[in-house]
């Protein structure tokens, strides 16, 4: 009679264990997804964003003119010059501040969360 | 108004004051009635009066942020002559030459002689003082009056767009012009 009740609850706690298990480890590995920043009206949009790990930004060029996305300050990186209509990716590991070396006015920032 | 005006940019280029002295006229009776044809010209013509600057700069500056800016002016301006050129065949639109354009050219011709005589070592901060005041100059023409002058959607809608463009040159302008105010 108790080795009859032990086997009937030995495989559902055991795949309750590998649920709960599993369901932790998911919540901590981050699916990187894609995050759209559009360059127009001579403005990074949104120029302020939030991403994970590994995420990757891709810059668009919506505007009128060529622009590039360059890191701030020290120029440790650029995208080159980004033609109309065209875009750049770029995967991210780090906090980062960018701007368009072309036009130093337009200025974004990249925020990486950390939980 | 006049004076005023006058007062608010002095040192400023004559083109830029008679640009203003165009959209303050434009605010009050005597409204210069422009086509689209017209508007589109005016358009042309503001940016080619840049890229003449910027090809002045070229020949007489070796400084690299007014090298840097003279070179974005240039490519930035072309872009914009490009489109409009696009939309104005487009739309079927041929520019057309007219008092507002005739008077931009004529402010320049002054001012490209006057920069292309000055001594290499003033006329970085000449360029740079003349960049600033045009764009101010042009912003308010394309706001006060080309815009508002503007029937075709897509025309006007053109214009809306490169607003922010000037007004990006402007902010670099004085990004520049900041870096000559101790010399």
């Amino acid at each position: 009679m108790i080795k009859l009740s032990l086997k009937n609850w030995l495989l559902p706690t055991v795949l309750f264990l590998g649920w709960m298990v599993g369901g932790c480890s998911q919540k901590q590995r981050h699916t990187p997804v894609r995050v759209a920043v559009t360059l127009q009206q001579m403005k990074f949009m949104p120029s302020e964003i939030i991403v994970h790990v590994g995420d990757t930004v891709v810059f668009t060029n919506k505007g009128i003119v060529i622009h590039d996305v360059t890191e701030d300050p020290g120029k440790a990186w650029t995208s080159g010059p980004i033609p109309i209509g065209g875009s750049f990716k770029l995967v991210i590991q780090e906090d980062v501040h960018y701007y368009c070396s072309i036009h130093p006015v337009m200025k974004g920032k990249i925020t990486v969360l950390r939980e | 108004m006049k004076k005023k005006l006058e007062m608010n940019f002095k040192g400023t280029t004559l083109l830029a004051v008679s640009l203003l002295l165009f959209v303050s006229v434009g605010h009050t009776q005597k409204t210069p009635k422009l086509s689209d044809a017209e508007v589109a010209h005016v358009a042309v013509v503001a940016n080619q009066i840049d890229i003449d600057y910027a090809a002045i700069a070229k020949d007489k500056s070796k400084n690299a942020d007014i090298l840097k800016f003279a070179q974005t002016m240039a490519n930035d301006h072309s872009a914009i002559i490009k489109q409009a050129a696009a939309l104005a065949e487009k739309l079927g639109v041929t520019p057309k030459d007219n008092a507002v354009s005739k008077q931009l050219l004529d402010g320049s011709r002054k001012k490209q002689k006057e920069l292309r005589t000055m001594s290499k070592k003033a006329f970085d901060k000449a360029y740079i003082d003349n960049e600033v005041a045009y764009h101010q100059a042009v912003i308010g023409a394309v706001e006060g009056l080309l815009i508002p002058e503007t029937e075709n959607t897509e025309l006007k809608d053109l214009l809306k767009n490169v607003l922010p463009a000037l007004k990006a040159h402007l902010a670099h302008a004085e990004m520049v012009q900041k870096t000559y105010a101790s010399k």
